[in-house]
């Protein structure tokens, strides 16, 4: 199905229509729809493990609550043997028969969750003090930087927790039906910093 | 609130946790086809209730979402140690504290 076609579940939210506070020190916005492909593989076995950074672009990360960056695909490390495909230029189907095709015969699990997600984005001179209310990680640069992508919870959903830049900008990929309680959340908790909504 | 340490995470705060009962409970070799109905329910439901340093299960719930496990103190819910599924549990320095009643 054609991106544009796919209705994301914080567009009830009017956001487009939404103005935003003078000298606002937050900015949150709707992260769009991704796509995104969830991989399961022993990262053990070498020639799998290339056959998969071959075909995304970009060596799997093993370190642990880091993501690397590809030209058109992010791979986020999400536990030993569990990785997080997000991906620019290939739909979720598209992407799992690739790797399904690539890890022909080992033992693997790829599977489409474009649709599980929805992605709010903070950005801001507060951001990382409106998401220290909701997270329980410690979000200075010093444990937690660019570079960086977690699961961890915001108030009580689980998120993956991403930050993007220095700016800070960070990403948190919520599960769908989870979205506009957090949105809600931290909407709220932004009352006093006042907040921008990104178009 | 604690911050437990997760063998594949790093540092995390107790509430990413679901603790699960004892840990360290193995599979009846034979498949349990041989099993009485005691045998079965002592190895399915009964669990120590140790005073003191106790190894259980926890799953990161809210993390990687893998099983590790846990040494407990259940008197002062002191975390002594936690380490992957599947390895054995690391010596503790104070063996005094392992009592029992």
């Amino acid at each position: 199905m054609d991106n544009f076609m796919r209705q994301g579940p914080l567009n009830d939210l009017g956001l487009v229509g939404r103005t935003s506070e003078d000298n606002a020190q937050v900015t949150m916005g709707d992260g769009g729809r991704p796509m995104v492909v969830n991989l399961r593989l022993d990262p053990a076995n070498k020639a799998a493990m290339k056959a998969v950074a071959t075909l995304v672009g970009v060596d799997l990360p093993q370190k642990a609550n880091y993501f690397v960056e590809g030209k058109e695909t992010e791979v986020h490390w999400l536990a030993p043997d569990e990785w997080m495909i997000v991906s620019q230029n290939m739909e979720g189907n598209e992407l799992v028969s690739k790797l399904d095709e690539a890890l022909d015969g080992v033992h693997h699990s790829a599977v489409n969750v474009s649709d599980n997600f929805a992605v709010i984005t903070v950005e801001g001179e507060k951001a990382r003090a409106l998401l220290q209310k909701a997270i329980p990680l410690d979000l200075h640069p010093r444990e937690f930087h660019t570079g960086m992508s977690t699961q961890t919870h915001a108030a009580k959903t689980n998120v993956i927790l991403q930050q993007v830049s220095d700016a800070p900008f960070y990403k948190l990929y919520v599960r769908r039906s989870f979205s506009q309680y957090l949105w809600a959340w931290l909407e709220s908790g932004s009352i006093g910093f006042g907040l921008a909504i990104s178009s | 609130m604690l911050l437990i340490e997760c063998p594949h995470c790093g540092p995390r705060a107790e509430t990413e946790y679901a603790g699960c009962s004892e840990a360290h409970i193995a599979r009846p070799e034979s498949g349990g086809l041989d099993m009485t109905d005691a045998e079965w329910v002592e190895w399915v439901f009964w669990r120590k209730n140790t005073k003191g340093v106790y190894l259980e299960r926890w799953n990161h719930a809210a993390g990687c979402r893998r099983w590790i496990n846990c040494m407990r103190d259940t008197v002062t819910n002191e975390i002594l140690a936690t380490y992957k599924a599947g390895e054995k549990p690391p010596k503790i320095a104070d063996a005094e504290r392992e009592y029992k009643f």
